[in-house]
């Protein structure tokens, strides 16, 4: 059987799959139905490979968190428990990608990313993903439009709060300039006649 | 172009004078298409360069590259507005 090996390089990153044709589905020689192998080679990091497994959960946090970096969203994305996850840098711009091996004792691999390895990055995952050749499914969420509970975090707090903080002081403001306003007495309101020329209505006894 | 200017492993002066280079251009063809009388083209031009909006814009242009790139600008685009 004819081995694949598919590259995918940018400026920062290089991504290499190695695969064979799932013959049993109908593929043709050149397309790669079963991954034996990838390889990431990042500028600057160790070089990572792995089983699908580690490249489906590479996608699937890092896929939506370009997404969301799109919105101005800065969230982590990838299961406590899982190989990947990738979020903001806690200090100083950048994003933090943290790798973790499925084999005991070793140590999770942080790696720090900045804003173009974060794009090359995702164009290589982009590229192979969509490549026609690679027959695999990758399940990723797709790119949808952010709830509006998700963008509320981008405002600052200052901002968001400010309307109903300056809508709470006018209406203090009017209350209390409404409270200052002396009332007319009640007593000599009722007393006064409505207009001079009217007279009251006098029983017919009296007449 | 977009690596160059995003990446923290150029020379700081050199990524800087491409900023000030990105800024001019796109001053100029602001001014050259767009109305300056309107206060929100006004403001496009009052912004530092390598300040967020620049940065912003060629982060956009950078994670919206390539072959997927469209579809995570088009999500982008029908977020609603907080």
């Amino acid at each position: 059987m004819q081995k694949n090996t598919y590259r995918y390089e940018q400026t920062a990153a290089l991504l290499l799959v190695e695969g064979y044709p799932d013959l049993s589905a109908g593929h043709g020689n050149e397309a790669i139905g079963i991954l034996s192998a990838w390889r990431l080679q990042l500028i600057g990091t160790p070089e990572l490979e792995g089983t699908r497994d580690h490249l489906e959960s590479l996608m699937s946090a890092v896929m939506p968190y370009a997404r969301h970096q799109l919105s101005g969203v800065g969230l982590r994305f990838g299961a406590d428990g899982g190989f990947v996850s990738i979020g903001p840098m806690d200090s100083g711009t950048g994003h933090q990608l943290e790798l973790r091996s499925s084999r005991e004792g070793v140590e999770p691999l942080q790696i720090k990313l900045d804003d173009a390895d974060l794009a090359d990055l995702v164009r290589c995952l982009d590229r192979l993903r969509l490549d026609e050749r690679v027959k695999l499914t990758w399940t990723i969420p797709t790119d949808q439009a952010l709830k509006r509970h998700e963008l509320i975090d981008r405002i600052p707090l200052q901002r968001r709060l400010a309307a109903p903080v300056l809508g709470g002081f006018a209406l203090a403001a009017t209350v209390a300039v409404a409270l200052l306003q002396p009332l007319p007495p009640i007593g000599e309101e009722s007393a006064k006649p409505l207009t001079p020329g009217l007279e009251t209505a006098q029983p017919d006894a009296e007449r | 172009m977009l690596h160059q200017l995003l990446s923290s492993r150029e020379p700081e002066q050199l990524t800087q004078e491409r900023w000030m280079l990105l800024k001019e251009r796109l001053g100029d063809l602001i001014e050259e298409r767009m109305n300056l009388r309107r206060g929100a083209v006004m403001n496009l031009l009052d912004h530092d360069s390598e300040g967020p909006l620049h940065r912003q814009l060629i982060n956009t242009l950078a994670l919206c590259a390539g072959p997927g790139g469209i579809d995570r600008l088009r999500a982008t685009l029908l977020d609603p507005t907080p």
